[in-house]
């Protein structure tokens, strides 16, 4: 496997392969194929380191093991032993043609606790001392190879010697147990036949109930299948230190002898139950050995080779697992529903018991027994007869009349309840008298009346039966609670003026009534909770409503603002400037909508006042009537140059009201934004006042802040700035305040914007300024709005001044700050070189940026160069005897907006010098910079160095030569190591070419921008 | 990362549209270049490949490294804007 093979594979080998190598499947296309082949190489080189480490580990087993001499076929079994007893950390990796495995990883690298397996197969029972004598080496050396084999030819005597040895980092704690373990050994040679353990400390105590159970087995049936306690051995790491060595020895001879009997079941029982104490996954392996001694037990020794051969193999398979979990689920399913059926049965009782008692529950059963009769006793005075006593004797006839009287009473009663409630349920005295007449066959109405009465005494007494008494003005309603008569005396007393009659206020209405009832009443709490829902819901919605319809007349403003400020910044550009109010309603709101849209454009109105600071609200005179009119001022002429003013925003000093600035600028609506990042998106100046719309990157909401308050009683910062010019100087006007703003890097004011201050500052009422423009009046000038043409001209002519001061002022070049100022209104020679090489397609305004706003103040090479520059001019002196002085900024005589400042004129000679120090070239002579490529701009042959033609330095050379009019030019590099130089003659075709070039830069690009700045 | 670059934070803070590769994090103009003559010219599509690639860092990278040679941080910070990019709109 190779890389070559990699790159031949196809998409779907690729991928196969991947997966082969258990990488996640990925698309492979033409774009990840290359990835894909990457990764899957760098797999299979792992996979081959890995590889080579396991063959390793399969050498030093293979070399490890001296006595695996037949047993091929026990392979198979090792293997799965090994799966089902090895320690959990054990590799289980199988050398095909190993016939013996130990595992050298645990052995060598876990001292404490390994259980140790070896089931030695051998043809003869000479066999087993020497495996007994390995053993002793096993125990002598400490080691703990493991050796497992186990024959398959049933014919042969076997000798199976299960071997656990527990091995301990006390070897001297086992050896000396020696006794003990020789007496065991003993009598495996002496008959072949023995089961013994081994334990050194704890094995052998009685208290252990293993050790019973092994006694039993043994004095049982010694000889028989011994199977070991690696569980028991895992258990007791921490506490003992048993070495137990069991050895079973079968011979053929007694071959039967490995059947168990049911003396072994305890112990393998035991042996389970221990097992199951232990993890999962020990648990399966132990399972499966299980399985092996059942094996034993049902087949007997000669199928024992073979049928453990399958019994592990199936095991293994995890078959056994299966079937566990197979039964442990029938087992919590039978359960469960028995507990099932036990609940139903306890559900169903009391379901009937419930039924039963319910209906059993009757009022309307005769009642006979069990109720309290006031008798009359007439020696008490407070019996009165009629009233709250009866006779004995009339007792048993009112009781009669009840009972007769009573299931009418509960029909009505429960017909009221359920059928309708227009039915009476009471029974007036004349209904229970003609009742009884007409059912009962009774004349006598009287002996009826009489008996009602002492019944009506009796209901007083025995609430219990149900029946009340009422009494109602008439007969008409049915009777409530509230009607009840309280007593007997108070019924009497009523007995005239009200109807009296019996009810049965709270009868047992059938079920299906309470149902009936309950359902009812239920529907009713739905239908009324229902109602409070669609309530809310409703309120939920109208709010709903109200707030889409108050974000639509909302939207309907702003888009009126919009228009009126798109209207207004139309209208600015015009004359005469500003729009009266009316007249942009009816431009922007049809004339079918203007009533409708009234309110909307009062809001808009309002709004513009309250919020637009862009906009002025004036009152002009329009046609000889006033008007309120609003004029844009956001877009007044700021420029000076008579463009359209940029609203871009220009770094620069502001003269700004800070406290109010950063209040105002704090004030930033954001729109839940976490992170906000606020920039200056524009500025709209006006003179020195500016207005900037800040706009928030994250939320885009936008914020407009004034540099200063608009209506503070301060002087209007413009009037003030002009004012305070006039006052300064009795001369001074635009050009000076312009000067004067160019020097502190402040945007100045226009000069249409300061003729209108001018005028102003002078109409300006004296009290109210800090600024007192009196002197002004004598200070008038004739400042004409400039425009671009003559701001240009005036521009050039101060280019022109001074050409030769500015030479002497700036001999410091970069100490003297006038070299700067001087610079930045002109091309030098050092950018010459950039110009021309300058591609049509550059963006000419950034390099005009970078050129006049640069911010670069130098690094490590540039100082380098300066550092080193009078280095290089001495050694320059000392080499050609020339005498160097410095220049200053060289102005062209012709053409002002040219110069140069070359690093020294040379004495005496129309020449002057240009150094070069090329930083990197600093630890080379200049041949070996030449050749390292340290330098580029320069050949280097046999001593002589050529400047390329086509480098900027070049044209910079050439543009210092015609700048300062010299006839040629030193061109000098050095290096600490070195100098050389090349004289170069000034060329004029170049220069040609180059000052069309450098003045159409300057003029088309350059020159507005400074203006722009000025 | 702690920081992400002001490009990231762009990049991450809207659905990428039409964007151009240079948009990506850690594509710059040269980068960006050598994508585009490698057929990929927008953000989108080099999302897509992202996307085959599963997300996973270190494919991405290797990517990243073989069709334009990105240096690792480069290919680091565009796995990571378009990951977080994914995180925020897939």
């Amino acid at each position: 496997m190779n890389n070559i093979d990699i790159d031949s594979l196809s998409d779907a080998e690729l991928r196969t392969k991947l997966i082969e190598y258990g990488f996640p499947i990925m698309p492979i296309t033409a774009t990840t194929r290359q990835v894909m082949k990457k990764k899957l190489s760098l797999l299979i080189e792992n996979k081959n380191r890995v590889g080579s480490t396991d063959g390793r580990r399969s050498l030093g087993r293979y070399s490890s093991e001296e006595e695996t001499d037949d047993e091929v076929k026990a392979i198979k079994i090792q293997k799965n032993r090994r799966v089902t007893m090895a320690a959990p950390t054990s590799s289980t990796t199988i050398k095909p043609v190993g016939k013996f495995i130990s595992n050298p990883e645990v052995g060598t690298s876990s001292p404490n606790i390994e259980s140790r397996r070896s089931v030695t197969t051998n043809k003869s029972s000479t066999r087993t001392s020497r495996i007994l004598k390995n053993a002793r080496d096993a125990f002598d050396t400490g080691s703990e190879s493991e050796s497992d084999v186990i024959a398959s030819e049933l014919s042969e005597p076997m000798d199976i010697s299960l071997k656990y040895e527990d091995t301990y980092n006390d070897l001297p704690n086992t050896r000396r147990s020696t006794p003990i373990r020789s007496s065991l050994y003993s009598p495996i040679k002496s008959s072949d036949h023995s089961f013994a353990a081994t334990k050194n400390v704890s094995f052998a105590s009685p208290s252990s109930r293993y050790s019973t159970s092994y006694t039993e087995s043994s004095s049982a049936l010694p000889g028989s299948l011994a199977s070991n306690y690696a569980a028991e051995a895992l258990s007791s790491i921490r506490t003992r230190t048993p070495t137990a060595c069991y050895t079973t020895v079968s011979p053929a001879s007694t071959r039967s002898s490995i059947d168990l009997n049911p003396n072994d079941t305890p112990f393998l029982s035991n042996f389970t139950k221990r097992l199951s104490v232990l993890s999962s996954n020990k648990k399966t392996d132990y399972d499966s050995q299980n399985d092996l001694v059942k094996e034993h037990d049902t087949n007997g020794s000669t199928m024992f080779g073979a049928r453990s051969y399958l019994a592990n193999f199936r095991a293994t398979r995890g078959r056994d697992p299966i079937y566990n979990y197979k039964s442990r689920g029938n087992d919590s399913g039978k359960g469960s529903f028995v507990s099932y059926a036990v609940l139903v049965v306890a559900a169903l009782f009391f379901i009937i018991l419930a039924i039963v008692y319910l209906g059993m529950r009757s009022d309307t059963s005769m009642i006979t027994s069990g109720y309290i009769s006031p008798i009359c006793n007439f020696h008490d005075p407070q019996n009165k007869k009629g009233i709250n006593c009866i006779n004995e004797d009339q007792v048993q006839n009112a009781i009669n009349l009840l009972n007769s009287i009573r299931p009418e009473l509960h029909k009505k009663a429960v017909a009221h309840r359920c059928v309708d409630p227009t039915i009476k349920p009471q029974m007036s005295e004349a209904e229970i008298v003609s009742f009884c007449q007409s059912n009962y066959g009774i004349k006598d109405a009287v002996m009826i009346r009489n008996d009602l009465k002492n019944l009506e005494v009796l209901l007083f007494s025995n609430p219990g039966w149900g029946v009340r008494l009422a009494q109602t003005e008439n007969n008409d309603v049915a009777v409530t609670e509230d009607n009840l008569a309280k007593n007997m005396e108070t019924a009497i007393f009523n007995l005239d003026k009200k109807v009296t009659s019996l009810v049965f206020l709270n009868p047992d209405v059938p079920y299906s009534c309470q149902v009936y009832n309950y359902v009812t009443k239920a529907l009713y709490t739905i239908l009324l909770i229902a109602g409070i829902f669609g309530i809310l819901f409703l309120l939920r919605y109208s709010f709903k409503k109200f707030r889409t319809y108050e974000k639509k007349q909302k939207d309907e403003v702003n888009s009126i603002v919009d228009k009126i400020l798109d209207l207004l910044q139309n209208a600015a550009q015009e004359e005469p400037g500003y729009v009266v109010i009316n007249h942009a309603r009816d431009a922007i709101l049809d004339i079918k909508d203007r009533q409708a849209k009234r309110k909307f454009w009062e809001k808009a109105v309002q709004s513009i006042i309250e919020n637009e600071s862009r906009v002025r609200l004036e009152v002009q005179t329009v046609q000889g009537e006033s008007f309120e009119v609003w004029r844009w001022i956001g877009s007044a002429n700021l420029s000076m140059t008579g463009e359209e003013i940029g609203t871009k925003y220009r770094p620069g000093r502001r003269i700004v009201d800070v406290d109010y600035f950063t209040n105002k600028a704090f004030k930033f609506p954001h729109k839940n934004c976490k992170t906000p990042e606020v920039y200056i998106k524009c500025e709209i100046r006006e003179g020195c006042f500016s207005t900037y719309i800040l706009e928030c990157k994250q939320c885009l909401e936008q914020h407009t802040v004034h540099s200063e308050d608009p209506e503070s009683d301060l002087l209007d910062v413009n009037l003030a700035f002009v004012g305070g010019m006039s006052k300064i100087a009795s001369n001074s006007g635009l050009y000076q305040m312009n000067e004067l703003c160019s020097f502190m890097h402040i945007p100045t004011i226009s000069g249409e914007n300061f003729e209108n201050s001018w005028k102003k500052i002078k109409e300006y009422p004296e009290t109210k300024t800090a600024v007192t423009p009196k002197v002004i009046e004598k200070a008038e000038t004739t400042i004409l709005p400039l425009d671009y043409d003559e701001k240009m001209k005036t521009f050039l002519q101060e280019l022109e001044k001074d050409i030769g001061v500015v030479e002497v002022l700036t001999q410091d070049q970069r100490n003297a700050e006038l070299w700067f100022q001087e610079r930045k209104k002109r091309l030098t020679a050092s950018n010459f070189g950039r110009i021309i090489k300058l591609r049509d397609t550059t963006n000419r305004e950034k390099v005009v940026n970078n050129l006049l706003f640069s911010t670069f103040k130098g690094n490590f090479a540039t100082k380098y160069g300066q550092d080193n520059e009078p280095n290089a001019i001495k050694d320059f002196e000392q080499m050609t005897g020339k005498i160097v002085k410095k220049s200053g900024l060289i102005i062209h005589k012709d053409h002002p907006f040219l110069a140069a400042s070359p690093d020294g004129l040379i004495v005496k000679e129309n020449a002057l010098v240009e150094v070069k120090c090329p930083y990197k070239a600093q630890n080379s002579t200049i041949e070996e910079a030449v050749n390292k490529g340290e330098i580029t701009y320069v050949t280097y042959e046999d001593g002589k160095l050529t400047l390329k033609r086509q480098h900027e330095y070049y044209y910079q050379v050439q543009g210092q030569l015609h700048v300062t009019g010299k006839t040629h030019c030193y061109f000098v590099v050095w290096t600490p190591k070195g100098l050389a130089f090349e004289m170069i003659q000034s060329d004029d075709d170049c220069w040609d070419r180059m000052f069309d070039k450098l003045e159409k830069f300057y003029f088309d690009h350059m020159l507005p921008e400074i203006l722009r700045n000025v | 990362m702690a920081n992400t670059s002001q490009k990231h934070k762009n990049f991450v803070a809207e659905p990428m549209g039409d964007k151009a590769v240079t948009e990506l994090a850690g594509v710059g103009e040269v980068l960006g270049d050598r994508l585009a003559k490698a057929g990929f010219d927008q953000a989108c599509v080099v999302l897509g490949q992202f996307l085959i690639l599963k997300r996973n860092q270190e494919l991405f990278k290797e990517w990243m490294k073989d069709t334009c040679s990105a240096n690792s941080k480069q290919a680091m910070d565009c796995w990571q804007c378009l990951d977080d990019w994914c995180g925020e709109f897939l």
